[in-house]
């Protein structure tokens, strides 16, 4: 008899599958006591399709091969002491965000994958979700591997998990994926699968990625690509589970919808830092954050949203107030950085004049009007002598833990302020969209631990801004805190550059 | 309003190759480069065979060594044993 090879589709099937079976003295119910709670209705786990058909032999040898590359080019990068042929040391601030932001991120959903593949009942999810565990705990190896090169050389990189526990702004990530893994395992797949994998998370990992390849940054392109490898397939399975959700039953559509709206925002929000990050952390630039949301958000999502209208699936919830946003978010959210500096892991400061003028090209119905004239006030304050920090905290949004800086959708010069009363006690948000989030789960966030108020509380290891940020933080802020220009970082890379003028020195001359 | 789809893959040797042969298979699709990368789109669908992919690579080759060098892609994704696909339907 011959021994026919098994097809991919065969291969599959016996390989994941068959590997299920029926529970004879425990009741699927017992086994699986998640899977109703939500209201979530399945008929049938068999009709989950998996797009990419990988069984775990396969899954070894490609990761294996990804992992074999990936370090050899951190080797390399060190070797070659490639700290030092980066475009400018400003670019590494951003690599600081990343570290103390995404990276402990990636490990939240490693711990939510894994937790949530135990709750499905159907072997598909469950090993989907298996192998999306892997992959995310990969990602956070890679990333802390990546980073710690830099960290011989840099300052903000030595503490990342315990900053990421409490430092201010991480709070915004941290909270999120907080919200996401203590949701039920449906909303969560939902959240982190589909609005965050799918329809999010290219705005970090392709233009970003691409703008640190485009400063020289070999070993983070390359771990951003290669983590981005496993998200190809993650955004795949985001929406494979949507569709299948919507087709199990019509009572899932409304619950879907409603998660979408939510997370849909969310993850808006969090972005935002990104933004800032791609606009003015990247000294050579690739593209605007506008146009990154225009063709990963609006261009992709609206083909995605025009096919899951058949479901009865409509775009998410205020999403016409992000192609607003879009031309404002990245410009306020470094302003909060820019004043708020002496409480970060990383430096500020004003762009250059070429930087500034790539902006008024990018973003003209924004920038001159109204950011320009600030940073302008603010390059004179500091060439006075007089760098503005601003001495007050700031006031949070409720849900989404940003400060309340963004401005209304229809007035570009009023800030947007949202609140409500619940139980007798006041809430504040930035937008329409938290205000949402919060009305409909507020038992949920009504325990959100904001910093500020934390801070203001005693609960944070000191009576003031620089013993909090010293004892609690764990920031040393003469090294790691406040203005770039002059800072010991800038100093030392001045001394790598052997004190060349940078080609474009416009930056104020300022101590 | 047409619906696009589209792929990246790493500026590799491999993916030249890949991109080389989903311009034979779909001339319709549109190649942009951008630092490290590359980015194909295209109108309503894209399509690379295995056949084609191997007239260019000179040995055989097994549709999911793509996912060595994909970034990220957008659309239905449909796995054959002799072709990938992305569409809206």
């Amino acid at each position: 008899m011959s021994t026919k090879k098994l097809n991919q589709k065969e291969k599959y099937r016996c390989m994941t599958r068959d590997l299920d079976w029926e529970p004879s003295y425990q009741t699927k119910e017992g086994i699986y006591p998640f899977e109703r709670f939500e209201g979530i209705r399945i008929t049938d786990w068999d009709k989950w399709e998996d797009p990419f058909r990988l069984t775990m032999d396969a899954y070894w040898k490609y990761q294996a091969e990804k992992e074999k590359k990936l370090y050899a080019i951190f080797d390399a990068f060190a070797q070659n002491d490639s700290q030092t042929k980066i475009s400018d040391a400003r670019y590494v601030n951003a690599l600081k965000i990343f570290l103390c932001a995404v990276t402990p991120v990636e490990y939240q959903a490693y711990q939510g994958f894994a937790r949530v593949g135990r709750h499905f009942g159907g072997v598909g999810a469950r090993l989907a979700c298996q192998i999306q565990a892997i992959d995310e705990l990969r990602h956070v190896q890679t990333q802390i591997h990546a980073m710690s090169h830099y960290n011989k050389h840099f300052n903000g990189l030595h503490d990342f998990a315990h900053m990421h526990d409490r430092v201010w702004f991480l709070s915004v990530p941290k909270s999120f994926f907080d919200d996401a893994r203590s949701a039920g395992p449906f909303e969560f797949l939902t959240a982190i699968s589909f609005s965050f994998e799918y329809v999010l998370t290219n705005l970090l990992f392709v233009p970003f990625m691409s703008g640190a390849a485009h400063n020289g940054d070999m070993a983070t392109v390359t771990f951003g690509f290669s983590s981005q490898s496993d998200e190809a397939r993650h955004m795949t399975l985001g929406l494979e589970v949507v569709k299948f959700l919507l087709e199990q039953h019509e009572d899932n559509v409304p619950i879907i919808q409603r998660w979408i709206d939510k997370w849909f925002w969310r993850g808006y929000r969090l972005l935002t830092v990104v933004g800032t990050m791609m606009d003015y952390m990247l000294p050579n630039k690739v593209m605007s954050w506008a146009e990154a949301w225009e063709m990963y958000f609006e261009q992709a999502g609206g083909a995605l949203f025009k096919d899951l209208e058949r479901y009865g699936i409509r775009p998410p919830k205020y999403v016409e107030q992000t192609t607003v946003g879009k031309q404002h978010i990245s410009h306020q959210a470094w302003s909060i950085f820019y004043q708020h500096s002496q409480a970060t892991n990383f430096h500020t400061w004003i762009p250059s004049d070429t930087e500034l003028d790539w902006m008024s090209a990018k973003y003209p119905d924004s920038f001159d009007r109204i950011y320009r004239p600030r940073y302008q006030y603010w390059r004179d304050q500091q060439v006075k002598g007089e760098r503005f920090y601003n001495q007050n905290l700031p006031m949070l949004c409720q849900v989404c833990q940003l400060s309340l800086s963004f401005t209304e959708p229809d007035d570009d010069t009023r800030l947007s302020h949202r609140s409500l009363i619940h139980q007798g006690e006041r809430f504040h948000f930035c937008s329409d969209g938290c205000h949402d989030i919060f009305r409909h789960e507020p038992e949920k966030y009504l325990q959100a631990r904001l910093p500020v108020h934390e801070i203001l509380k005693g609960n944070c290891g000191g009576s003031n801004v620089e013993e909090v940020v010293r004892d609690y933080y764990h920031i040393t802020s003469s090294e790691e805190s406040f203005e770039y220009l002059g800072s010991p970082e800038h100093r030392r890379w001045q001394q790598w550059k052997n004190d060349e003028p940078k080609p474009d020195g416009d930056l104020p001359k300022v101590i | 309003m047409t619906s696009l789809v589209f792929i990246a893959f790493q500026n590799t040797d491999n993916a030249r190759l890949y991109i080389d042969a989903i311009v034979a298979d779909n001339p319709h699709a549109e190649i942009q480069h951008q630092p490290a990368m590359i980015r194909v789109q295209a109108k309503d669908r894209l399509d690379l065979h295995r056949e084609t992919v191997e007239e260019r690579i000179g040995r055989v080759w097994d549709v999911q060594e793509m996912l060595l060098d994909v970034i990220t892609l957008g659309g239905s994704f449909e796995e054959e044993e002799d072709r990938l696909s992305l569409r809206w339907n």
